[in-house]
């Protein structure tokens, strides 16, 4: 190999790696960002390693996506941005094996796979720019969602969430500061539920079922929206939707255990010889407490979502 | 071995640790005979590969990594581990030193081979923690800039008496000065149930808290001068002995040491079987998350996946129907479970093979041992290749080092420690067990090959005390608070004293005392008092 390639691969590993122990150690804050560190390597990869057919490209992907998934397994944005760039890269080859037919030849010949290759890159690009973008695109459907005078509850902290309310803001041609917002403890959800017009709150994942994989108390405040008949809003981008199912078998793989010094203090002493502490990240949220979903492509039904997965990722992808 | 593009990094933008990965000691004996203490695994990954983690992650570029005990294994540990990938973050050179005695020593030759540039952080090869170094650095950089003369950080956790990580053997009391966090006083406590306190450690300074409630982390941000004063005052042996020399030419040298309590993270050293237990259920129990055991860290394939009440299991675990896993489990890749086994507090390595109806209760099996049925095993150790026959009883406190055979129907008494094969010290008193024919050695069993181990002869009272102080499985009560009472006396703590014969000693004891309450009826001044203490001697 000369030089510049075997440095080019060492750079490749590298940013691997980084990205890998930074999944590990969770130093990247919120899937948005991980999932446009995971496209940006992805295209990375695709420029830099060679390959020759669309089957070794896949296979590439594949294994280095593998690779990143199993570092932080409760991290879907990872699976699916590769599933993604997968069905990306099939529907590329279908279609530059269309626009070359007349040759007769269904072998992958090198000048398609080029071109291909250039393509894919522009995709790519594109894909980014689809992301960038989600947060906006939701915004803009907040108009729809929320009429003046509402109360509105949400949970923790999203990204997406505050881009909605902002926009409802900038309909409403209202400072950020005029937005009346109260914080509410959790014990008190189901207190001030009879009061809410509508929940909004965000989530790290969307199942194939449509359920939720939300932060910690998500499922509280949903059962208590459906008690008091509040809709329940999820905002959710694309690349949020995963092909995954909750299986009673994994439930454990589903969640992921922090360190118990939120719940209780390390210096509480003897107590903690005797007892177990544990404090999960996420919550399940079952389908049916949700009313509906505002994604970057439009709002949607959780019923509707197996066909929102069949569109972004194609069914070989789902087990990778 | 490191590659080459890093060297033209800024030398001084890299954040450089020294990492002792030796032990100096003999707490883990018989099981450091074969295996350096830094490599035996702690919930089966070795506990080296945790202090490596934690150094890169909390941004260590550079990692120097001194080994004098079996340094071989070491070095080629950390060849094959990914450190010495190209792609790994951080460059992990050992130093080898056979002759080095302590960590004084340690510094010496570090020194001696100008490795440090400029602030570093000195930890033990055997400290787990998830903290967050940056901070501390930075913080110790500030002090630097203003104080030139301040030497050291170390780091402290919150841990109150009673707390199960606490350590018996590192208890410490320290006075800080509560808005600079400098340490103006500082005390190992050992066996001492009574305490002196120079009064001038509240006279001097305003705002002091006197603390015990500190788990020595044995973590330290070291400015560079630091190797330079071991060098220069080659009696220091340790940590300890740095600080308090330090403390007590504070006001010739000014030179200063400061202490960082860290509060939501998590550190730890594994300094002797009871940390190793403590730890290692800190760890199950996830408080140094994100080194636990499902994360992966040193790139296994076979990696472990966590399930409810925290019972982490690989994938290719077998578990015979009727096998009862509690809490707070680990079982390694390869290993097989019979029926109606009940495990729980345990951490059960790779390819182990457990009969049925075996009781484990907070113990350790380290890889490849072979427990036959209807055993029971509370609170162990057992290292690889144990051999356990049917019906044995491994009572708690109990160490099985390297191959020991045990067996069968044999119940092995309390806080023994064996080893498969007898210790020739040298001293010719050989234990009686050594003597018989290795195979039939009755004690264990018609199949068993073990010996008792014994600590070497020639320790001295002190160290056999700290052994028992060792003998992890046996719950030592701590002493009641109320007994701990400080005497604020008007000297200096003097070393002769435990020298003096106790008649002599008590007389000295009573006599200052009444000059004490002498003093306070007759309102003398300090100095003169001082005089007259001294005069007593």
């Amino acid at each position: 190999m000369p030089p510049g390639e075997s440095d080019k691969k060492e750079d490749l590993d590298e940013r691997i790696e980084t990205f890998k122990s930074e999944l590990k150690q969770g130093s990247i804050e919120g899937s948005y960002n991980v999932a446009l560190k995971t496209v940006s390597l992805l295209v990375r990869i695709i420029s830099q390693t060679k390959w020759t057919t669309a089957k070794e490209l896949m296979d590439i992907v594949r294994s280095e996506g593998k690779k990143m998934m199993a570092s932080q397994p409760s991290e879907t944005a990872v699976g699916n941005m590769v599933r993604r760039v997968l069905k990306i890269i099939r529907e590329e080859y279908a279609s530059a094996l269309k626009g070359s037919s007349e040759e007769g030849d269904p072998q992958e010949s090198l000048a398609k796979l080029l071109l291909a290759e250039g393509e894919m890159d522009d995709y790519s690009g594109t894909v980014l720019n689809l992301k960038c973008h989600f947060a906006e695109n939701i915004a803009g459907q907040a108009l729809e969602h929320i009429h003046s005078n509402e109360v509105i509850m949400t949970a923790g902290k999203s990204r997406t969430v505050e881009e909605f309310l902002k926009g409802q803001e900038l309909a409403m041609s209202l400072a950020k500061a005029d937005i009346e917002t109260t914080v509410i403890n959790d014990s008190a959800v189901f207190a001030i539920m009879s009061r809410v017009n509508k929940v909004i709150i965000g989530t790290h994942t969307v199942m194939a079922n449509g359920g939720l994989k939300a932060i910690n108390g998500s499922h509280a405040i949903a059962l208590a929206a459906k008690h008091h008949s509040v809709p329940l809003v999820v905002c959710a981008a694309m690349f949020k939707l995963s092909p995954q199912y909750l299986c009673s078998y994994d439930q454990d793989a589903f969640n992921k255990f922090l360190s118990p010094h939120d719940v209780m203090d390390f210096s509480e002493g003897e107590i903690l010889s005797k007892i177990q502490v544990h404090n999960p990240v996420f919550d399940y949220v079952p389908p049916e407490l949700v009313t509906l979903y505002v994604s970057n492509i439009g709002g949607n039904a959780p019923s509707y979502v197996y066909r929102l997965l069949s569109e972004l990722y194609h069914p070989d992808d789902h087990d990778l | 071995m490191a590659p080459k593009k890093r060297e033209d990094l800024k030398q001084e933008d890299v954040l450089q640790a020294v990492v002792i990965a030796d032990s100096f000691n003999v707490r883990f004996c018989p099981i450091t005979e074969k295996k350096p203490r830094v490599l035996l695994p702690v919930a089966n990954i070795p506990m080296l590969d945790y202090t490596l983690e934690f150094l890169s992650s909390s941004g260590v570029q550079e990692i120097f990594v001194f080994c004098s005990h079996l340094s071989d294994q070491i070095r080629t540990h950390i060849r094959n581990s990914k450190w010495n990938e190209s792609s790994s973050s951080c460059v992990v050179t050992p130093v080898l030193s056979e002759g080095c005695r302590s960590m004084g020593d340690a510094l010496r030759e570090i020194d001696a081979k100008s490795l440090i540039r400029s602030d570093f952080v000195l930890i033990y090869g055997d400290t787990l923690a998830n903290i967050k170094l940056q901070n501390i650095v930075e913080e110790h950089k500030k002090r630097r800039e203003k104080d030139k003369n301040s030497l050291m950080t170390m780091v402290f956790k919150k841990a109150p008496p009673g707390h199960h990580t606490r350590c018996k053997e590192e208890e410490v009391v320290m006075a800080v000065e509560n808005t600079t966090n400098r340490v103006v006083h500082y005390r190992k406590i050992g066996n001492q149930k009574r305490l002196e306190f120079p009064v001038e450690v509240l006279l001097d300074h305003q705002d002091v808290d006197i603390r015990y409630d500190l788990l020595d982390c044995q973590i330290s941000i070291c400015s560079p001068q630091v190797p330079q004063i071991f060098t220069d005052d080659f009696d220091y042996q340790t940590r300890d002995d740095f600080v308090k020399g330090i403390l007590i030419n504070e006001e010739i040298m000014g030179n200063t040491i400061y202490v960082n309590v860290v509060k939501n993270e998590y550190a730890a050293r594994i300094s002797n079987l009871q940390m190793y237990d403590a730890i290692s259920k800190d760890i199950i129990s996830r408080w140094v998350f994100p080194l636990t055991p499902d994360s992966n860290i040193n790139n296994r394939e076979n990696s472990l996946s966590c399930g409810r009440h925290n019972v982490y299991l690989s994938k290719d675990v077998t578990l015979a129907r009727g096998c009862i896993l509690e809490e707070n489990v680990i079982v390694g890749g390869g290993s097989s479970i019979g029926s109606n086994t009940v495990i729980s507090q345990s951490v059960i390595g790779n390819n182990c093979k457990i009969g049925e109806n075996v009781k484990i209760m907070g113990s350790y099996i380290w890889n490849d041992a072979v427990i036959e049925d209807n055993t029971v095993i509370t609170k162990a150790i057992l290292c690889d290749s144990v051999h356990l026959y049917k019906g044995t009883t491994v009572q708690p406190g109990s160490v099985l080092s390297w191959n020991v055979k045990v067996g069968p129907d044999i119940t092995l008494p309390e806080c023994v420690k064996l080893t498969s094969e007898p210790i020739d010290d040298g001293f010719g008193d050989d234990l009686p067990e050594a003597d018989q024919v290795t195979e039939t050695s009755p004690d264990f069993g018609s199949r068993g090959k073990a010996y008792i181990f014994k600590a070497a002869s020639d320790s001295d009272d002190e160290e056999e005390l700290e052994l028992v102080h060792d003998m992890w499985g046996l719950n030592i009560q701590s002493e009641d608070e109320d007994d701990i009472s400080s005497i604020a006396s008007n000297e200096t703590d003097d070393l002769s004293d435990g020298s003096l014969p106790p008649d002599d000693y008590r007389m000295f004891y009573s006599e200052v005392i009444d000059t004490l309450r002498r003093a306070r009826e007759e309102n003398i001044s300090t100095d003169n008092m001082i005089l007259e203490v001294n005069s007593l001697k």
